[in-house]
């Protein structure tokens, strides 16, 4: 059996993906690359995020590491700790030490989600020392020119307990995202999920009604990902309606009467 | 005898007495009373014949009836409403008595009532919630939706009759209340109160020219000035409204198209529901012809040139002045056609227009946003510490011109405001309402600026408007003050810094001790003690685990010794730290409004010291507040225990000191220790209310309002992750309770004397 396996620092984004610029956010990150800053990404789920990193790594030419951050993740999660290898005990380099090692750039995702101890062993790597202090190695690695670290967050629904420290955010360089204008979340839909125009719009039109929705009801509306998946499945035969149903109403709520709602919006678009 | 004859006869006893006659034996047999059930199969008898029985319990001529005009209310079978019909009848018989219930019964769907009580189709009370969100997804406008006689909006409410049964089929009727939320909200976001005469002095001159000066200026609203132009306004009302559902149907054909071509299909319908006009005048007819091809009859109901007048106008996205353009052409071609006009019925999903409505409305917006802008206004001023002389005034804008070709500009929206010649970034807050302003008036007016010196420096007590309790009111600057948001339901915003309220500590020191009152509890207290100490757990950290956080070195040592001693090594190297600990804070929120006073207050005295007990075992963080007041500017939190108190003789003698005090205003409590818990790390943090009856005070806090602002607060808290539940003791319907919390989110507790024995057991089962 063949298994597409990479090591970290050679996992490199060969293909372009598809990322459709909102502002000057390309720009500015690379103008951040050069200058050796962190940068903080800041937006609702599934805004495009991470596909924004993916399209940065290809363009800057440099591997990618992404690191799904949760309330589990330790600091040794990150940077490595101690295995046991044939009676001996060997190093194993986490992978933002890799990251560090090998210039890549090394996105955080969701940072606040992970423990606190976590988001502090970043910090000497967000300011100017660039620097990596890994405690049971007892060494500092400093970090090659190209390594870039990123970080997300959704500002959106985190509790105040979970909010990022004013130590922390004021290392980054800050990229507010947001869901893209109407004509471009037509485009990607209609890219992303291979639907015609007409039912990306229409998907559009759905996202952008649940969006107003928002703090009537909704937590959050139809995020650009939701749609594609909607998009998705219309382009493999679902009936339009029914790919709505299963991807949008049921993902955004469990009120039954939200529900009901959200359907008589989609029957009303298609 | 006929199939069911038997049972059918033991209904009735013997001899059996109607108003008319009296039946003997076999007297029924002889008039087929028997037989009046043949044919239908023996379910639907023993459906029928249950009905008859339950109705023969109360009165046996009800059953005679049901029996005799059985053929009447067969198709209640059919639909299964036998059984709620007869809960109908029965109703009738208790408040009307015999005759009333009979006739209702001999009439069926005939009945004037039927409708009323047992009426098909879809009610409004079942669907606004759907309909009013389906209506906020259209646009960013805050809308509600109301029940009224006719159907109309005054632009931030959506009024629509209480129940459509214009069709056999559920899902049309349903479809047409949307067809008229979504035609108000095309008549709200394409501006079609908002016609501006001021924007169209040409036409002004002609229509005055042509009909002589009979303008009403003293109007409210321009469209209705725009009306009283005319000969006859009802025909240019009429020819107005029909435009504007033109317009907007253009609008949903290419906005909701899905909803449009159920549209289409649903207007057929409704060609069939217009009453045939009979004998009416040649204005009239043409109008209704027009109407009625409009709907999708034929086309010579309808003149060739208006048909392609209305064609050109679906196609060109009008604005509101085109529409009074076109208004005024039609009526130049169908005013002069043999009248009087008898306005004839409109299209059912476009309803009335109502200017005056619609304009008061929004000179009621308009006052409440000059108010909120200068609150706001006075707010930065007071932030940025100036001299007394103020002058504020907004930047030049590149755009000055407020009219282009009849439709009104809308400015760029400022981004600064110049104090005293220095420019401020305007506050995210304001500029939503500056935005408001731009929306409705095009710029914001000098007055707006207007601030006197009061009331830049005392912004909120010299704003408020509301009469102020009896007993000594708070100061928002005084030690220990803090001014809360309060949510209005009826404008769907905060009213900023609305509530002032206070936190106290209970002072301690009462009569009663509370060592008597524990030991009257002895048994249960060890009861629930036991029953705590079970689920309580510490985090432990597992040794020698196959995977885990950690090296475990002693494992590791041993491994590596055993490897060395040729003996295979055990894979359990590792540290773990078990997770499944408790970390939890809670927060408990007693009510000490008036209505608790004696047995309630005493109970809940005795529940928390109860509480206090179980809960010192578990170690869990908690704290414990009580709460009243008495109008916004008093709300008062009592604290008993803080988070970082210690539980111990000091809380105990606080507890027993609980008194019961003023008003219910549950919202800024609930807002306050949200703070409170969320400041907490706690992974798992409970609010959790012990309320007798329905938030409640003063200065009409109370009904919708006081529960809406209450679900806000809740909502709040629940944003930031905080769990609330309540605990009632409200022996009245607590439906209201439902829509506060959750379905789930809450308990009743009938018997009061149970507080103490409960509560504890519900935070067990909460936590566990």
């Amino acid at each position: 059996m063949y298994i597409n396996e990479k090591d970290i620092e050679e996992y490199f984004i060969r293909q372009e993906p598809f990322y459709l610029p909102t502002g000057n956010e390309v720009l500015v990150f690379t103008r951040a690359w050069e200058n050796r800053m962190p940068v903080l990404l800041k937006g609702p789920t599934g805004c495009g995020k991470t596909r924004f990193v993916e399209y940065m790594a290809w363009k800057l030419n440099r591997p990618l590491v992404t690191v799904a951050c949760h309330d589990d993740l330790t600091a040794a999660d990150l940077v490595g700790r101690y295995h046991i290898k044939g009676g001996d005990t060997v190093w194993v380099d986490g992978p933002l030490t890799r990251a560090v090692r090998s210039g890549a750039l090394c996105y955080l995702d969701e940072i606040v989600e992970a423990r606190k101890d976590t988001t502090v062993i970043i910090h000497p790597l967000s300011d100017n020392r660039r620097v990596l202090p890994v405690e049971k190695l007892g060494k500092i690695i400093e970090a090659q020119p190209e390594f870039m670290l990123i970080i997300s967050y959704n500002p959106g629904y985190q509790s105040i307990v979970k909010d990022l420290k004013p130590s922390t955010r004021q290392r980054f360089v800050s990229l507010e995202f947001s869901y893209p204008g109407e004509d471009s979340e037509i485009e990607i839909v209609a890219k992303e999920s291979g639907v015609s125009k007409e039912t990306a719009a229409a998907l559009v039109k759905i996202g952008r009604m649940t969006r107003n929705l928002k703090e009537k009801g909704l937590i959050e509306g139809a995020s650009t990902r939701l749609l594609i998946h909607a998009g998705k499945l219309v382009c493999s035969g679902v009936e339009p309606r029914e790919a709505c149903s299963y991807a949008i109403t049921g993902t955004l709520s469990d009120d039954r009467e939200m529900l009901s709602a959200i359907g008589e919006m989609v029957d009303a678009v298609f | 005898m006929g199939s069911y004859g038997q049972r059918i006869l033991s209904l009735f006893p013997t001899p059996f007495y109607t108003g008319t006659r009296i039946y003997f034996d076999g007297d029924m047999e002889e008039e087929g009373i028997d037989k009046l059930l043949d044919g239908l199969t023996s379910e639907k008898a023993d459906e029928v014949i249950s009905a008859a029985r339950t109705l023969s319990a109360v009165k046996p001529e009800l059953a005679f009836y049901l029996l005799l005009f059985f053929s009447n209310n067969r198709f209640l079978l059919e639909e299964g409403r036998l059984a709620q019909w007869v809960k109908v009848v029965l109703d009738l018989y208790d408040a009307q008595g015999l005759l009333p219930a009979q006739d209702f019964i001999k009439l069926g769907k005939n009945h004037p009532l039927f409708p009323l009580y047992l009426g098909s189709g879809v009610t409004l009370r079942e669907k606004s919630s759907i309909l009013e969100t389906y209506a906020n997804s259209l646009g960013k406008e805050q809308l509600v939706i109301k029940e009224g006689k006719s159907h109309y909006t005054d632009t931030t409410s959506i009024f629509l009759p209480s129940r459509i049964s214009t069709f056999d089929d559920n899902k049309k009727d349903m479809l047409l209340y949307k067809a008229m939320v979504t035609h108000k909200y095309g008549q709200i976001h394409l501006e079609t109160y908002k016609l501006d005469l001021g924007g169209i002095p040409d036409l002004t001159r002609e229509l005055k020219t042509r009909y002589g000066d009979t303008d009403k200026e003293n109007c409210l609203s321009d469209l209705r000035r725009f009306f009283s132009f005319f000969p006859d306004p009802y025909i240019a009302c009429d020819i107005f409204n029909l435009a504007d559902t033109v317009r907007i149907e253009a609008w949903i054909s290419h906005n909701l198209p899905g909803l449009y071509r159920e549209l289409i299909s649903l207007k057929k319908e409704l060609i069939f529901l217009r009453p045939i006009l009979d004998g009416s005048t040649a204005i009239t007819r043409v109008m209704d012809g027009i109407v009625r091809w409009w709907l999708g009859e034929d086309e010579e109901l309808c003149p060739v040139m208006i048909r392609e007048m209305i064609q050109s106008l679906f196609e060109k996205e009008p604005c509101t002045a085109d529409l009074a353009f076109f208004t005024y052409d039609f009526y130049t071609l169908v005013g002069v056609l043999e009248g009087p006009y008898k306005p004839v019925e409109q299209i059912p999903y476009a309803g009335e227009l109502r200017p005056e409505e619609a304009a008061r409305e929004r000179l009621r917006k308009r006052e409440s946003t000059r108010l909120e802008f200068r609150r706001q206004l006075s707010k930065l001023i007071c932030e940025l510490e100036t001299e007394k002389e103020i002058t504020v005034t907004v930047p030049p804008s590149e755009s000055s011109s407020t009219f282009r070709e009849g439709k009104r500009v809308k400015q760029d929206l400022p981004q600064e405001l110049m104090v005293n010649g220095k420019a401020i970034p305007v506050p995210e807050v304001m500029g939503k309402i500056i935005e408001e302003i731009y929306e409705d008036l095009g710029s914001i007016p000098s007055s707006y600026f207007t601030i006197s010196d009061e009331m830049s420096g005392h912004h909120f007590s010299h704003l408020c408007d509301v009469s102020p309790g009896p007993a000594n009111l708070l100061s928002e600057t005084a030690e220990g003050v803090h001014a809360l948001d309060e949510w209005d339901y009826r404008r769907q915003g905060y009213r900023k810094n609305w509530a002032l309220l206070r936190e106290t500590e209970v002072p301690d020191g009462a009569s009663e001790s509370y060592e008597e009152v524990l030991a009257g509890y002895g048994t249960l207290l060890r009861r629930i003690k036991r029953q705590f100490e079970v689920i309580r757990q510490n985090q432990v950290l597992l040794k020698r685990q196959k995977d885990g956080d950690e090296i475990d070195l002693d494992a590791t040592v041993g491994a590596i010794a055993d490897l060395s001693a040729g003996i295979n090594p055990s894979d359990e190297l590792f540290l773990r730290l078990k997770r499944d600990r408790r970390d939890i804070a809670a927060i408990f929120l007693i009510d000490l409004s008036g209505s608790t006073n004696g047995w309630i207050n005493r109970m809940e005295r005795d529940m928390l010291l109860i509480l206090c007990e179980a809960l010192s075992v578990l170690q869990d963080c908690f704290a414990i507040y009580g709460f009243s007041g008495n109008t916004r500017l008093r709300c008062e939190l009592y604290r008993i225990k803080g988070f970082d108190e210690p539980y111990g003789g000091k809380i105990k003698a606080r507890i027993m000191n609980l008194k019961a005090y003023e008003y219910t205003r549950l919202g800024p409590p609930i807002r306050y220790v949200t703070e409170v818990l969320s400041r907490t790390e706690a992974r798992t943090r409970l609010l959790i209310t012990l309320s007798d009856g329905k938030p409640d005070d003063y200065d009409g806090y109370r009904g919708t309002y006081g529960i809406e602002d209450t679900r806000q607060a809740l909502i709040e808290a629940k944003r930031k992750g905080i769990y609330p539940f309540c605990i009632t003791i409200d022996k009245a319907e607590h439906s209201y309770i439902k829509h506060m919390y959750g379905e789930i989110n809450y308990i009743f507790i009938d018997e009061i004397s149970h507080l103490p024995s409960k509560v504890p057991e519900i935070y067990r089962k909460l936590t566990t």
